[in-house]
């Protein structure tokens, strides 16, 4: 039985989801005709990768520009033009406070021993946090806990470095 | 052994397995990352086929290397290498690409949403109206034709020929087996690919 994972990520692929199952994570990629499986069972996950970007900052720019562009042309046009103009500034508006509200933008990636994946549905920061938070103890209740030690072999040939 | 940067392939930095937030990698991204004792234990090596002495059956695929099982599918003599174990019988990488991978749902790496594409096929040109609609034509019988096709090859009586390999199982004799036509094989595969 699967568990569906919260979080949509959207690519050129389509769209991509993960669900969770006893003995592995699926991500599954779907468009309009055809659904692509990838498993990767708990045991195999080397690590998880979690790098926040500065993307929402592109789209706030973005949306910020539509809203001032709206306002100067609800200023300038008509007042039968207006109404339109309005509905647009308000979508636009309405597309910035989402974006604040959902938060910094990142981009997981999943590796195993073979290679890496990404898993486009943890678009958020906070919502990867929280979907990771579940996938690592599920991970380690497979594979245990990697302790202080182990973790320093990651690390053999430099000199001075302090694990974690 | 360490544990790369997604983004520039660099070894990450030790304070992004930290618990306690972001660390900046070498290439300037802030990643925070966590590590699992899979990392150690690295890549499985798989079996070696066995050299083939003169009076022992040879692999299908590999001449020099000695056979071991049977395809349960197509009766294919296989060695280590080209063995693929599924649930309990052994299986050909050509029947497990073809047919196994799909009747086994854990297996299964992919599903053509057929509903979805003759819905695709019916509407979208009346979706897209303009300029499509000299398609529909076209689309539509073909649309028909992709839903009652496998109602057509479910009422077909099964013969020797039309039943679903996975049904059939070890046939005997492998060179029987070979002489089959594969494209009499793709009938009820695709319905259980549907499923």
């Amino acid at each position: 039985m699967y568990e569906r994972l919260p979080g949509r990520g959207i690519t050129m692929k389509g769209k991509s989801f993960l669900y969770v199952s006893d003995q592995h994570l699926l991500l599954l990629q779907e468009n309009l005709v055809r659904q692509t499986y990838r498993r990767f069972a708990y045991s195999d996950i080397v690590s998880f990768q979690l790098h926040p970007n500065q993307r929402q900052r592109v789209a706030l720019f973005g949306f910020g520009s539509v809203l001032v562009l709206f306002g100067v042309l609800i200023a300038v046009t008509p007042i039968e033009f207006k109404v339109v103009f309005a509905v647009l500034l308000a979508l636009a508006l309405v597309g910035f406070v989402m974006e604040i509200l959902r938060g910094p933008r990142c981009r997981v990636w999943l590796s195993t021993a073979v290679g890496e994946c990404e898993l486009p549905s943890l678009g958020r920061v906070r919502l990867a946090e929280r979907v990771l938070g579940r996938l690592i103890s599920r991970v380690e209740s497979a594979q245990g806990h990697l302790n202080p030690d182990q973790l320093r072999q990651l690390w053999p040939g430099r000199v001075g470095v302090q694990a974690p | 052994m360490s544990i790369y940067c997604a983004r520039c392939a660099l070894p990450l930095p030790p304070k992004a397995f930290q618990d306690n937030g972001f660390s900046r990698c070498v290439c300037g991204d802030l990643v925070h990352a966590w590590a699992f004792p899979a990392v150690f234990r690295g890549v499985a090596v798989g079996r070696n086929a066995n050299a083939r002495l003169e009076s022992e059956a040879s692999c299908f695929y590999h001449p020099m290397s000695r056979a071991e099982v049977p395809c349960a599918r197509c009766g294919r003599l296989l060695c280590n290498v080209c063995d693929i174990p599924i649930g309990g019988e052994h299986c050909c990488a050509v029947c497990f690409e073809t047919g196994a991978k799909s009747t086994v749902a854990k297996y299964a790496t992919e599903l053509v949403l057929q509903d979805s594409l003759n819905l695709l096929l019916a509407a979208g040109p009346l979706v897209l109206g303009l300029f499509l609609w000299w398609m529909i034509p076209i689309t539509a019988p073909l649309a028909l034709y992709r839903v009652f096709r496998p109602l057509q090859c479910a009422a077909r009586p099964r013969t020797a020929n039309t039943r679903a390999p996975r049904d059939r199982g070890y046939p005997g004799n492998p060179a029987t087996a070979l002489a089959r036509p594969a494209h009499r094989l793709g009938c009820d595969e695709g319905h259980d690919a549907n499923k």
